[in-house]
């Protein structure tokens, strides 16, 4: 096969085509960060996957799209179609890879932070090389809005989850005992002066008895990001481990960086960050990041 | 407040969410502004749900009791 003059080899590294096992054929992976994708451009990709490939596409587990059956000679104009429209093309290798979230607190009752638009953010700054760190494996990143967890923060080389922090107002407590019942992690009992008690060890931080108060006796005290560090699936899984509670959502950026700086400087080659977090030990890691 | 102020009344124990929310809803929909419905609600997710979701709709959650039987009695007044 004779490469077509029009493409670009150094977009093609740049990632985001996935080779096919028939001869000469790719998919192409796009950027659809925390699966949020109008349904102009889904008519958009229905329309390049008609047209370049074979009009089957693949839902992702991490929230993206790929385009299947697209032959080599027609990436380039596939691709530039597809940016055209605004579409982008997605990672692979040892990249930051496009972030997932929920879609948190805007859109579902549950959510107590904007998971989704910090994921957005998040995929803004870092996409791809990482504002320049060459990493030395892939780095994924998931956000819940909640302590559901729903977008699995802990299978993640890095996680954040939504968290709150309740206090009683006890003037406004009508001793109805619903929040008693409502915690599901027992840690809330009824007083004998009928005022409920807290045991913040057992507290998960889930705000489920701030929503479930009919008096709002329960308010938020702080509300913030758990971290969550090496977590990983595929041969070795393993949950990633608590680096922090309460991170302020305006400060999420900037650990993550620090994250990514260490797991530069510390990661060999070919290494998950949660290896690297093993060897060097968490305690190391959370005076090095925090 | 006496049993005489209810205005109207749902027995939603064995109801799953989010039906028992939705038959709340509908009920108040029915009834006129500032009277009271009182509704029966299973322990576990239908306590913790409904009560919320109807203070979410505006309406004033203006007494929880718990009942002998794992249930609780809620009056709500309609907004
Ligand atoms: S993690 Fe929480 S906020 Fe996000 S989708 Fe699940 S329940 Fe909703
Ligand atoms: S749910 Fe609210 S009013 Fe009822 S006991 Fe708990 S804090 Fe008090
Ligand atoms: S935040 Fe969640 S775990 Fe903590 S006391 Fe409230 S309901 Fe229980």
């Amino acid at each position: 096969m004779t490469l077509p003059k029009t493409i670009d080899l150094s977009a093609m590294k740049s990632g985001g085509l996935i080779k096919q096992k028939e001869k000469d054929f790719f998919a192409i992976r796009l950027r659809t960060p925390v699966g949020k994708i109008s349904a102009d451009h889904l008519n958009k990709i229905a329309e390049v996957s008609r047209k370049y490939g074979n009009g089957k596409l693949h839902l992702t587990v991490r929230q993206g799209i790929e385009i299947q059956g697209v032959t080599f000679d027609q990436i380039q104009t596939a691709r530039d179609e597809l940016e055209e429209a605004g579409l982008r093309i997605g990672a692979c290798g040892p990249r930051f890879r496009v972030a997932t979230a929920c879609p948190g607190a805007g859109i579902c009752p549950n959510g107590l932070v904007d998971s989704a638009g910090l994921g957005l953010e998040v995929d803004e700054t870092f996409f791809g090389r990482a504002e320049g760190l060459d990493l030395p494996h892939k780095f994924k990143v998931a956000i819940a809005g909640c302590t559901s967890c729903c977008p699995k923060p802990q299978e993640n080389d890095f996680g954040y989850q939504g968290q709150i922090d309740p206090e009683l107002i006890e003037a406004d407590c009508d001793s109805c005992g619903v929040c008693e019942v409502t915690c599901k992690e027992g840690a809330i009992v009824m007083g004998e002066n009928g005022l409920p008690i807290r045991d913040q060890s057992k507290c998960i931080y889930c705000g489920d008895c701030i929503k479930s108060c009919p008096t709002d006796a329960w308010v938020p005290k702080r509300v913030g990001l758990a971290a969550y560090i090496g977590g990983r699936f595929g041969r070795h899984p393993e949950l990633g481990k608590k680096l922090a509670d309460f991170v302020p959502p305006e400060k999420a950026l900037d650990l993550i960086r620090s994250v990514l700086e260490f797991y530069k400087k510390e990661g060999k080659r070919g290494e998950r960050l949660g290896v690297t977090v093993n060897r060097v030990g968490l305690d190391e890691v959370k005076r090095r990041v925090l | 407040m006496s049993e005489n102020e209810i205005d109207d009344n749902l027995d939603l124990r064995g109801v799953l969410c989010p039906i028992n929310f939705v038959k709340t809803k509908l009920k108040l929909e029915e009834m006129q502004a500032g009277s009271t419905l009182e509704i029966l609600l299973d322990k576990g997710d239908p306590i913790a749900n409904v009560p919320r979701s109807v203070k979410e709709e505006g309406h004033k959650i203006i007494k929880v009791k718990k009942e002998d039987g794992d249930f609780f009695r809620v009056m709500i007044r309609k907004s």
